[in-house]
């Protein structure tokens, strides 16, 4: 098998435990080459070890991380050399100026492009001369998405990469994830409790939930297999696959799980009004499924 | 508040008082073992008490005062006080008045100890006045570090501290060749009258400072015993002193008046209230309106950063060693150049009578700098782990990068004090202190803070507190107990009470701060009683059979033991605890070891110096070069594993 036609990531049965708490249990996922990764949860849900296995920043306490076929803590010259990577911590030197971090980061890097360096930053308004410290946070996350994109990387890990953020920065680093994902086999894993974002621009979703991954799937999958459904009934309905229901006076709005037809014959057979049917929106599926209990987490399977 | 500006006031003061507070304990505590370390058999008089005790406010407060109000770095008042609706001048005022205070506030209470311990004389006020103006030096630094950033603000109280000295050398009535001259007689003569006579551990140890009469009647034991002969030590000590005393030198007369120059240290305090004053003003109104930013073009960024625009790094490693010398050792550096300059000041105030009071402070600072960059450290390597390692670098690659930034550091380091060496004293030896010290001094300084930097930055941190704490507990306290008249078995007993209780007290204050490595404090405690019932079993075992414990003269020796015991113990204990809590990879094992050699290091090199005087060593040099260059060479071969730890944990 060649590694064109391999995944960038693999993970098998990767489980992670700080003392008492249980932040990965064993995770199973493989993020395909090419496309945009969504991985959702909520804050703690497991989304930062993840990255940091995939980083190589963590040991597999069990089980195993591949990143281009190869072991991230044994081999991590070669593996970061072909990852950009933006930090959900900033954790950027405060005491560089922008120009110091960019010909520090650009000596690791041979495939460095400082044309397309100097084009992000005069893009991103960055100046020069400013030290890191002293940029606000938008700037900061600029500068680090900069570092992170100016090296034309294979696979590009956001953490976080909008959380806190104005609508005009968020909308500069998706425009920046685009354009990185138009370049041909470019892989972009992008993490973010901002399920709108993720939604616009993911083609894959992965959504830890306690240290597990309950859903892994395309995004037109959840759209084809997740139903908002309005209806008009005098009590509770009950659909096949239902998530969540909720009562707005004689309206019942709810968000179902499973196949088109099988929703619709259901309504048909109860004799509801059907008010609305529609695709919902990702947060309404993450809402929803964590709406649910943890007893029926093999439920979202 | 009746007024705002009161109410700044009161802010300041809310934010200061613990840094406050802790500067009263210190001086406390400072005047305590200034106290103690006196051996009252061969205490000169008060003024002698005066010039230990106004050694260690010098050194131990105007730190703890700068170090204890430092924010991110910077060092000033709140920026939230700018947000508040009160005229700039009011700020200034309110800054301004606040820390002049606070430096009148130290001085007085620096001149009341004094005076209850000494009464009123010279020894009193000139002290008093010299200590306000350090402080006040450090309230213009803090000036300066929200002007110019912390690195130039460094750079210009280090120049103002070398402009005091050498204008206070300069200015100073009797010379100093005269003062040695006089000292070298002295010596020279009380070692050859101890040469035929009785001798106490302290009085052998201590030939360079003059020994008056013992104010207490000989002991019968003393009267009794023989005549004892020279030792080794004793002879290589006053063949050099005889060398030194027949040098010929020139003995020029007093440059000016000695009341003109008393009146010169209040000139040079009272030409400081107008500087400080003048940056603040600037501070104040730069910070809050940026109006001189603008207007003063070499102060701004702009030129700096067209000065130091970077190429190309050639390679990754150049890059790396960089990164290490920007990120951390630079601050190593300028920490041991305040540091230095601290010390050639005070080296450079008290002369020669007292150099060796100087060796005994040194540990104090050196703890006090090891653990300050140790915890900054921490806190700076965990917030940008991901940014260092996450370079696609080999991770050996990464370590050889900070040992290159290292080896740099050191060199640097130890030039830098040997020029602060020449400076203080141009021509002749440094100062009161042999050449010896001094170079050892600055191996230490150099290889200690370099070693630390290599490390892992917890451990030593932990490390150091834990020294700290045993430093500043047993060994007054054994001394305490000597003054007292306890027996020997008596004081380790009393040791282990109050260490035991600072350890958990600091336990509890690690355990509420949720910094890593409580489980290591915590069991440090049961390391620590372990040490000590070891250094009780050693001591009863040896009652019978080593002679020197039954000699009164080594008491202070053997109280010097106490803490070399515990250190180890209690170390080891708590990185065994520490190991099982985190369930580490086994190479973290290897790494610690070599902490406890260094930090036995620099226990052994200067904690219980009396110690080293029983055992005859030669020379503090070859004491210092043998542990800690053992440790540096201890710590190459392990570093990358170290660093292999860190990067995937």
């Amino acid at each position: 098998m060649t590694e064109a036609n391999d995944a960038v990531v693999r993970i098998t049965g990767l489980s992670r435990r700080y003392r008492r708490t249980v932040a990965l249990d064993g995770v199973d996922l493989e993020i395909p080459r090419g496309g945009v990764f969504g991985l959702v949860g909520e804050n703690g849900a497991g989304k930062t070890t993840l990255i940091k296995h995939i980083l190589g920043l963590l040991r597999a306490q069990s089980g195993s991380v591949e990143v281009f076929g190869l072991n991230p803590v044994k081999t991590p010259e070669t593996v970061l050399g072909r990852i950009g990577y933006l930090s959900e911590d900033r954790d950027l030197p405060g005491w560089m100026r922008i120009r110091e971090l960019m010909d520090y980061t650009a000596a690791f890097y041979p495939k460095w492009d400082s044309a397309y360096a100097d084009k992000l930053r005069e893009a991103f308004e960055l100046d020069p001369a400013a030290r890191i410290r002293n940029l606000s946070r938008g700037q900061l996350a600029k500068a680090g998405l900069l570092a992170a994109l100016a090296h034309r990387p294979e696979f590009l890990v956001l953490d976080e990469p909008s959380s806190g953020l104005d609508v005009i920065v968020r909308r500069d680093i998706l425009a920046a994830i685009i354009r990185t994902v138009a370049d041909e086999g470019r892989t972009v894993l992008f993490s973010s409790h901002l399920l709108d974002e993720v939604e616009r621009v993911a083609d894959r979703v992965a959504m830890v939930y306690h240290g597990k991954i309950v859903v892994n799937t395309t995004m037109d999958d959840i759209r084809a297999t997740h139903h908002r459904v309005v209806l008009r009934a005098s009590t509770a309905p009950d659909l096949p696959g239902i998530l969540s229901c909720q009562q707005r006076g004689s309206e019942w709005s709810l968000v179902c799980h499973g196949e088109l037809e099988t929703v619709q014959a259901a309504i048909h057979r109860a004799g509801w009004e059907l008010v609305e049917m529609c695709s919902p929106s990702l947060e309404d599926i993450f809402v929803a499924r964590a709406g649910k209990s943890a007893s029926s987490l093999e439920d979202w399977k | 508040m009746k007024s705002r500006f009161r109410a700044l006031l009161w802010e300041q003061w809310l934010n200061s008082r613990l840094p406050l507070a802790c500067m009263g304990l210190v001086t406390v505590l400072a005047s305590l073992v200034g106290a103690m370390i006196i051996d009252m058999d061969r205490l000169a008089s008060k003024e002698e008490l005066a010039i230990m005790f106004r050694l260690l406010a010098f050194c131990i407060l105007p730190i703890a005062f700068v170090a204890g109000t430092v924010r991110d770095i910077r060092l000033d008042f709140p920026r939230r006080l700018f947000t508040l609706p009160v005229s700039s001048a009011q700020l200034f005022w309110g800054q301004w008045s606040f820390k002049m205070l606070v430096a009148l506030a130290c001085g007085l209470m620096v001149g009341v100890l004094q005076y209850l311990l000494c009464g009123w004389s010279e020894s009193v006020y000139v002290p008093t006045l010299i200590f306000a103006i350090i402080v006040s030096l450090g309230q213009m630094l803090a000036c300066f570090s929200t002007a110019f950033g912390a690195m130039r603000a460094v750079l210009v109280f280090i120049l103002l501290s070398i402009g005091t000295i050498l204008l206070l050398r300069a200015t100073e009535p009797t010379s100093p060749t005269q003062i040695r001259q006089t000292e070298l007689e002295r010596n020279l003569k009380e070692i050859q009258h101890r040469g035929s006579g009785s001798e106490s551990a302290n009085q052998r140890g201590r030939g360079r400072t003059p020994a008056p009469p013992p104010l207490n009647p000989p002991r019968e034991a003393e009267k009794t015993a023989p005549p004892r002969e020279q030792n080794a030590f004793e002879q290589r000590h006053a063949a050099r002193l005889l060398r030194e005393s027949q040098t010929p030198e020139a003995q020029p007369p007093p440059k000016v008046n000695p009341d003109l120059w008393h009146w010169l240290w209040l000139a040079a305090f009272v030409g400081i209230l107008p500087g400080s004053a003048l940056i603040s003003w600037w501070v104040t109104a730069r910070t809050r309106s940026g109006m001189l930013r603008g207007r003063i073009p070499f102060l701004d960024s702009e030129v700096a950063i067209g000065r130091k625009t970077l190429g190309r790094f050639k390679t990754p490693q150049a890059a790396q060693r960089w990164f290490e010398w920007r990120n951390t050792l630079q601050y190593g550096l300028w920490a041991s150049a305040v540091f230095g300059a601290l010390a050639a000041l005070v080296n450079a105030v008290s002369r020669e009578r007292i150099g060796w009071i100087l060796l005994f402070l040194f540990p104090y600072f050196q703890i006090a700098v090891v653990f300050g960059l140790g915890y900054y450290l921490t806190v700076g390597t965990a917030r940008n782990r991901s940014f260092i390692f996450t370079k696609p670098m080999r991770t050996a690659a990464l370590a050889n990068a900070r040992i290159d930034a290292g080896l740099l550091y050191t060199i640097i380091i130890t030039g830098l004090w040997l020029i602060g060496i020449l400076l203080v004293d141009t021509g002749h030896e440094p100062g009161g202190i042999s050449s010896e010290i001094m170079h050892s001094l600055a191996f230490l300084c150099a290889a200690g803070v370099f070693s630390i930097l290599l490390l892992g930055r917890e451990i030593i941190a932990l490390g150091a507190i834990t020294e700290l704490a045993i430093l500043v507990v047993a060994f007054p306290l054994g001394l305490v107990a000597m003054k007292l008249g306890m027996s020997e078995e008596l004081s380790p007993e009393a040791g282990l009470g109050l260490l035991f209780a600072v350890l958990l007290g600091l336990w509890f204050a690690v355990k509420r701060m949720k910094l890593p490595g409580a489980m290591c404090v915590q069991w440090t405690l049961v390391g620590t009683v372990m040490g000590v019932l070891l250094g009780l079993g050693i001591r009863i075992s040896g009652t019978d059979s080593l002679e020197w414990l039954l000699d009164h003269s080594s008491r202070e020796p053997i109280v010097g033991i106490t803490p070399l015991v515990l250190l180890p113990f209690s170390i080891a204990a708590g990185i065994y605890a520490e190991a099982r809590a985190r369930r580490i990879v086994p190479m973290k094992f290897f790494t610690h070891p070599v902490a406890i050699l260094l930090l036995g290091a620099l226990g052994c090199t200067f904690v219980p110096f009396a110690l080293k005087e029983y055992f005859q060593w030669p020379s503090d040099s070859i004491t210092g070069m043998y542990f800690l260059g053992c440790a540096c060479v201890a710590v190459f071969p392990w570093l990358p594993l170290f660093t292999q730890w860190q990067r995937h944990r």
